[in-house]
């Protein structure tokens, strides 16, 4: 205890809490907006870190982290489109929300829900640093294809009305991945000899695609029109009642979070689809999810910044960066030549606990960042799709290009919108392609890993306890939309209600969105 | 809703969609051969990813074209949901097309011009597209927001952009 006090009193000295406000500032700004993200913000202030001491610089690296978890959310619930991809399960409930004039509660409940997984995830990584690392090393090849294919049975609870239709965008995502260079052999795939697709199609280009052009084209077309601009968007925040009712939620979507986020690899934006799902499945009216429910926001909210914490248990204890931004954080600790690892705690324990006093102070002044621009934030919705959806194009191609300086993820991020306004024109939901895309790699390198290392039996992934346990609940997962779609037309004979059909008043007018949130 | 018109497609609907995702696999199959479908130890090879998501897409044109064979060729669930959108639905495609043309025309143009220059161009031509008719905005917003790309990218975050000529 007393170390953690001495960390906290390292962690507010003028020049480190400096570097934290910075970092929150920069964090909530990189996570709103499109193309940026909190691996993008941190890799763009890696260089200004190189003339800073080892403990402002990592402090103001762990503040961007959690604050641009949080700052996913705000496009997210503004102008529906994720600045992040964490915050794409937000979009769900959160821009459905915005739609019925309730963008100031949407934000209030994501911040509040942001702040507790924060909080929740930094004390998981600092009691649970040994048990849950050692149980996330215990992951072979076999047990990451289980936990891909649990990742994408979540299709079948994301796709709406139309299961079939879900599907197909899912193995369409899964096609996307396959485009560039084999991991294993490095065997170009679907290139068509083309260079510049050697690299692949990222998930940023995707993203950006399908949620920032797509939603434009859409505006051109005519098919999305103005939030309407209702008296009580900017004030109307949350009661603390209601934020407080929502603790079962937050502390599901942290612990999942939590697990997830130990898990190198899995990273933030599984564990907050991951407890969205959860969510809606422990739901009495599972149908509501997506017309804007507040535990619809505050589970993958809380999930994904709880991953921050999470993600530096592999990182600080073996070196293994559980996420993108981790592996820049790791960039960020190998250039002040701190070398993380079982003897971190030993050699450098004093940074350690200044790390974990400086997440407590970065949440806090997430808090306080968030809680101050909400109005804000509120504003940007009261904009006209006319200024503003040229400016989200804008602003995306910027960033996308500014990723790896490279005009060809511009160029891809332009296919993938007119491939996302295709989709959702035909009634293909995106969000399972999206699912497609991040979880393609896991499922064929380790699959073709674990056949590999057995010789070619697929009984390795049975003989596994944990692979066969992700296994079973994918299959369950899989099935359970049928079974209750069969148990449901078994009990009901009469006319069956429109369970989500959207309250506010924009319910005919933007078509492709609402298809994407069913 | 039916499943078959989830989304609003028609029967011809349907069937371009069955078409094009049969186009894709067989692409997708063509483009396997030229590399392994296993390797030693039982593993299976960098085609076997490929080869088995392109036999799924198949089954899923299929399964598009027997939908749309048992749809009434007179349904058409989009005439019939009196959507509000505004203009004809051959306008909305002329503006579609001009919308992603302008948008490679700015990317084509953008190491050419440059950010500042063709920034501005780029969300004027958006906001023509998008039924912004306001002068004021229509100058204004381009040069207020390039003048932002600029500082907060190209100064303060010190992101090398296209600068042009």
């Amino acid at each position: 205890m007393s170390a953690f006090l001495d960390g906290l009193l390292t962690a507010i000295q003028p020049g480190n809490l400096a570097a934290l406000l910075a970092g929150s500032l920069l964090g909530v700004f990189a996570g709103a907006m499109p193309g940026l993200s909190s691996t993008v913000g941190l890799a763009l202030v890696l260089p200004v870190t190189f003339a800073l001491d080892p403990t402002p610089a990592l402090l103001m690296m762990v503040s961007i982290y959690m604050a641009a978890e949080y700052g996913g959310s705000i496009t997210a619930i503004a102008i529906g489109v994720p600045g992040s991809s964490p915050a794409l399960a937000t979009t769900f409930d959160g821009y459905a929300m915005t739609r019925r004039g309730e963008a100031g509660r949407a934000l209030g409940i994501s911040l509040f829900s942001s702040m507790s997984g924060g909080l929740l995830g930094t004390v998981l990584l600092v009691l649970a640093l040994g048990p849950l690392s050692r149980a996330a090393i215990a992951f072979g090849p076999a047990e990451y294809f289980g936990l891909g294919v649990f990742g994408l049975s979540i299709v079948a609870n994301l796709v709406g009305k139309d299961p079939f239709k879900g599907i197909v965008s899912a193995l369409l995502g899964l096609l996307f991945f396959v485009v560039g260079l084999d991991v294993l052999t490095g065997a170009p795939r679907l290139t068509f000899g083309t260079n510049a697709l050697m690299d692949g199609l990222g998930l940023v280009p995707m993203l950006i695609g399908f949620f920032a052009i797509a939603e434009a084209l859409a505006a051109v077309t005519g098919r999305r029109r103005s939030t309407p601009p209702g008296s009580g968007i900017a004030g109307a925040l949350p009661k603390a009642r209601e934020l407080f009712g929502l603790w079962r939620t937050i502390l599901r979507g942290s612990a999942i979070g939590g697990l997830i986020g130990a898990i190198p690899g899995a990273g933030a934006t599984i564990a907050s689809i991951v407890a969205w799902n959860e969510e809606r499945r422990v739901s009495k009216t599972p149908e509501r999810f997506g017309t804007g429910l507040p535990a619809g926001i505050a589970a993958p909210e809380a999930a994904n910044n709880s991953c921050v914490g999470a993600a530096m248990i592999p990182l600080l204890a073996l070196g293994i960066p559980g996420s993108a931004s981790a592996a820049v954080l790791l960039g960020g600790l190998t250039v002040q030549g701190v070398a993380p690892g079982p003897l971190l705690m030993t050699e450098r324990s004093e940074l350690v606990y200044a790390l974990y006093a400086g997440f407590v102070v970065a949440v806090l002044l997430m808090l306080a960042v968030g809680r101050l621009g909400i109005p804000l934030w509120t504003r940007v919705v009261r904009l006209r799709p006319s200024i503003l959806m040229p400016l989200v194009v804008a602003i995306s191609l910027v960033g996308t290009f500014s990723l790896r300086g490279n005009a060809a993820d511009a160029w891809a991020a332009l296919f993938f919108g007119l491939v996302g306004f295709a989709m959702l024109r035909g009634g293909y939901p995106l969000a399972p392609a999206v699912l497609g895309l991040i979880l393609g790699p896991m499922i064929e390198t380790n699959y073709r890993r674990a056949l590999s290392l057995s010789s070619g039996s697929h009984s390795v992934f049975l003989e596994s306890p944990i692979s066969l346990v992700l296994l079973v609940l994918a299959a369950v997962s899989f099935a359970a939309p049928a079974v209750r779609s069969r148990l449901i037309s078994g009990r009901a004979r009469g006319p069956e209600p429109e369970p989500d059909a959207p309250e506010g008043p924009d319910t005919h007018d933007h078509e492709p969105r609402r298809e994407e949130h069913e | 809703m039916s499943s078959a018109s989830a989304g609003g497609t028609t029967r011809l609907g349907l069937l371009a969609e069955a078409g094009l995702l049969a186009v894709v696999a067989a692409g997708v199959l063509l483009d396997s051969r030229s590399y392994p479908g296993s390797l030693a130890e039982g593993a299976p090879g960098p085609a076997f990813f490929p080869r088995l998501l392109a036999v799924l897409l198949m089954g899923c044109a299929a399964w598009l074209a027997v939908r749309a064979a048992r749809q009434p060729p007179e349904s058409d669930p989009g005439r019939s949901r009196g959507n509000a959108a505004p203009g004809s639905g051959a306008g909305r495609g002329v503006r579609l097309a001009l919308g992603a043309a302008w948008i490679a025309v700015f990317l084509l143009a953008w190491p050419r011009l440059g950010t500042v220059l063709s920034v501005p161009l780029l969300v004027a031509g958006l906001m023509w597209l998008t039924g912004e008719r306001s002068r004021v905005a229509l100058i204004a917003v381009p040069l207020g927001f390039a003048a932002f790309i600029y500082l907060v990218f190209m100064v303060v975050l010190g992101v090398p952009l296209p600068s042009g000529f």
